[in-house]
């Protein structure tokens, strides 16, 4: 016979959750998301403050995937607009794609640096974990 | 007859790669022709395992492409263009409004992917979404014809690799641990996870740490705003990992006492399904796509209230009864995501598809 779902009455729970916080009086008001202002915090982390391995390596894979920009962009709109933009597009197009091309030969560029930096972090990580590991057998030895 | 797959990114470790990495080897098990086709390549991906779109050969009439869609990009409008005929397997997209005062840029990306998922309705043979949200996101957009439900294939074989035990150490000892795995973003709702975790630890567990596991790269006023609403709360012991490695997030699971999600957008919600596995139990807000992939298990709640939540958690934490019932629930929906149940699912789907009584 296959395995069947209990049902749990969790409006009956939460009726017994309600009274609880009536009767032990807890406080339910607290600081509003809304209220607070992380613009300081922000400002830290944009200035890179803090180093963050993790984010790091993220970072480094969105700048990869990223790093390629089409040139090309659908339009939308209703059937005159499409047609103006579409004539705007046409007419452009000498001027936006080797803006385009340099900015993705500039990127690439970019992206193969951040690479590296990032191979870099990765190895000295490494070393200095073996380091670690030896200096702290070393002390073990020494005691 | 090949069957291809067409996705706009493919990047390590993200849960629409994963699917379609899984579904190609499943592909090519059943002895199709098959290749991943992607716009955008993950340089840390064995080098050929996907392709670049722009290598797409001329595909012929009777080919299949599976399109995944989950982001806003070009291929939206460009995938009705080729040959063959075309499977959706719909992720969903993140709604705008909720990233537009957070970073702009990647709410006109998300616009973009609806309006793309807009256009692409009667311009495909045959839908599959990965949850019964997906499917009614579809119709609600003026999709037709057949659509079912699949879930995503999940690797659960990499769950069984080793966690990090620095971790364990660290962090397995008294107190409850609250986790919460997903990107940092405002659709997730962390400011509610971390609301419910302060009146948790204010009235049942001072001993508490909440774990707040994923990515705040492009979401860092989010972040920022995040940080310093646990500070203004005077909060301790909340920990924002950032992105953390494969063994790290394991060792999270491992130590996770709840699983707490407050999500208000999620196509699918992979980290409920891990949660599963790990044996955690859920509390999770009610909203788009959680009730239908916890499928009764879980303790679902039908208000956000953070007094209410944390009752919630001790209850779950405390109550050893409920506690088992609702890990037993979970062991029973988490045998729905099996990769052999939906593996089946969708061969029996594709078959279907092929002999033209579907679309």
């Amino acid at each position: 016979m296959p395995e069947v779902i209990q049902p749990i009455d969790v409006e009956e729970i939460m009726k017994e959750i309600r009274l609880e916080i009536q009767e032990k009086g807890l406080n339910e008001s607290m600081l509003s998301f809304q209220d607070v202002d992380g613009g300081e915090i922000l400002k830290g982390l944009r200035n890179g403050e803090k180093y963050d391995p993790g984010e790091f390596e993220r970072l480094v894979q969105q700048v990869n995937l990223r790093s390629n920009v089409p040139w090309y962009h659908r339009v939308e709109g209703n059937a005159l607009a499409n047609f103006i933009k579409k004539v705007i597009r046409k007419l452009i197009r000498f001027m936006i794609i080797p803006v385009v091309e340099e900015q993705n030969a500039f990127n690439g560029s970019a992206a193969q640096c951040l690479n590296q930096l990032l191979a870099y972090v990765k190895e000295q990580d490494q070393k200095i974990t073996a380091l670690e590991r030896e200096l702290q057998a070393l002390r073990e030895k020494e005691d | 007859m090949k069957i291809i797959q067409v996705l706009a990114t493919v990047s390590f470790g993200d849960a629409v790669s994963n699917d379609a990495l899984a579904l190609q080897d499943y592909l090519q098990k059943m002895g199709y022709t098959t290749n991943i086709y992607a716009e955008n390549v993950d340089l840390k991906l064995p080098k050929g395992l996907i392709k670049k779109i722009r290598d797409l050969p001329v595909l012929k009439e009777d080919d299949v492409i599976l399109y995944h869609l989950s982001t806003g990009t070009e291929l939206n409008y460009q995938v009705p263009k080729y040959k063959g005929r075309k499977i959706l397997i719909y992720h969903n997209v993140t709604p705008p409004e909720y990233l537009g005062p957070y970073n702009p840029a990647l709410a006109r990306l998300c616009q973009y992917g609806l309006d793309g998922a807009r256009y692409l309705a009667g311009k495909v043979d045959y839908c599959l979404a990965v949850s019964e949200f997906n499917k009614q996101d579809l119709m609600r957009m003026g999709y037709q014809g057949t659509i079912d439900v699949l879930p995503v294939l999940i690797a659960f074989e990499d769950y069984k690799k080793e966690p990090n035990s620095k971790i364990i150490r660290k962090y397995k000892k008294a107190g409850t641990n609250v986790l919460f795995t997903g990107r940092i973003a405002p659709n997730k709702c962390q400011e509610d996870v971390i609301a419910a975790f302060y009146c948790y630890k204010k009235y049942y567990d001072p001993d508490a740490r909440l774990f707040l596991v994923g990515s705040y790269l492009g979401m860092e006023s989010y972040y920022a705003k995040l940080l310093a609403y646990v500070k203004e709360l005077g909060l301790q012991d909340v920990y924002f990992t950032g992105h953390v490695k494969f063994d790290e997030i394991l060792a999270y699971y491992h130590i996770a006492d709840l699983f707490l999600c407050a999500s208000e957008h999620e196509g699918f919600c992979v980290p409920l399904v891990e949660a599963m596995y790990f044996d955690v139990p859920v509390i999770a807000y009610d909203s788009t796509a959680i009730g239908s992939t916890l499928g009764g298990s879980g303790v679902l709640m039908k208000e956000k209230s953070p007094a209410l939540t944390a009752g919630m958690m001790n209850r779950l934490y405390t109550d050893a009864d409920l506690r088992a019932k609702v890990i037993a629930n979970q062991k029973i929906r988490l045998k729905d995501f099996d990769n052999d149940r939906v593996k089946e699912k969708f061969h029996s789907y594709l078959k279907t598809f092929l002999k033209g009584r579907n679309s």
